[in-house]
């Protein structure tokens, strides 16, 4: 059932808004969805499809595409071997553009969001990667802002501790 | 603290790949689900077809509901002389020629052995004093 705030009315979706969301979003999305399911692409893409179908744009698009990513990609997942889903993480170089970023590996980078409960790095992708606000998180995945923030606050304690670890101060 | 806030900042400094997702792909898959197929006008068209097709079968000529004008008259035999009075027309009984009070009032109607002579409209002027 759509919340209320989804269903002002303001203009449909137009091809160069579609466009830009693509390229904005498009890769942060694959990120999350790779949390899941090794068809993270078409998740996405399955995604920015039925955003393209709908009769009202949502007041929040890439809030709501983070909802409709994660959705999909839990689906796709319960159709996915275990096997399959081992093999597509084994290549973290893929996660992320850059090899390495002011001498940290991306390597390190994926293995610290893997170690991440699935809730807190949600979260940490929406926030550091995708820009939504907590309150726009906690819409999206149906959640209080309360909820968001301390997810969020226990995802980044998380963090600091495993890439200090990994990293000491020489 | 800085080190970890640092090691944040790098964190986020990195950059997601899109992998094999192709914008233009998902552009046109986008604009080819989002056409609406609109079943009423297709459905409104073809009703439109039906209907036109029972008007055409209803309203068939059919040839032995079709009226022909038949006007019968008798022709009278020629005559050669310009002198002799013509012999006039003697329509049959119940024809149109019979009916005709209308448009070319012929001056004598012979129904048999009796002449008509058929009157002009009447005309009322008022009254006409030559003698005052």
């Amino acid at each position: 059932m759509k919340k209320e705030s989804e269903r002002v009315v303001i203009p449909a979706m137009t091809p160069a808004i579609l466009g830009e969301l693509i390229g904005r979003m498009g890769p942060t999305l694959v990120l999350l969805a790779r949390q899941y399911t090794s068809a993270a692409e078409d998740a996405v893409q399955d995604a920015f499809v039925r955003l393209a179908t709908q009769r009202t744009m949502p007041v929040n698009p890439e809030a709501w595409l983070f909802k409709t990513v994660r959705n999909r990609a839990l689906d796709l997942r319960k159709a996915e071997s275990r096997r399959k889903l081992r093999e597509a993480n084994h290549r973290p170089s893929e996660f992320f553009t850059e090899p390495s970023v002011d001498g940290m590996d991306a390597d390190l980078a994926v293995n610290a969001l893997r170690e991440l409960p699935e809730e807190e790095r949600e979260v940490i992708i929406a926030r550091i990667w995708g820009g939504l606000t907590l309150a726009e998180i906690a819409s999206a995945y149906d959640s209080s802002a309360a909820t968001a923030h301390r997810r969020f606050e226990a995802g980044i304690a998380r963090l600091r501790k495993l890439l200090g670890e990994a990293c000491p101060n020489p | 603290m800085s080190e970890s806030l640092d090691n944040l900042n790098k964190l986020a400094k990195f950059t997601p790949t899109a992998g094999t997702l192709d914008r233009d792909a998902v552009m046109f898959a986008a604009g080819k689900a989002s056409v609406r197929s609109g079943k009423i006008w297709p459905a409104l068209a073809g009703l439109l077809a039906m209907s036109q097709l029972a008007t055409l079968v209803f309203l068939w000529p059919n040839r032995q509901t079709t009226i022909e004008p038949s006007i019968p008259f008798v022709q009278q035999p020629e005559t050669t002389s310009m002198d002799e009075k013509k012999a006039p027309i003697s329509p049959v009984p119940g024809s149109i020629l019979w009916y005709r009070t209308g448009e070319s009032r012929p001056e004598t109607l012979s129904f048999g052995h009796s002449e008509i002579v058929s009157s002009g409209p009447i005309m009322r002027v008022g009254t006409l004093h030559l003698n005052d």
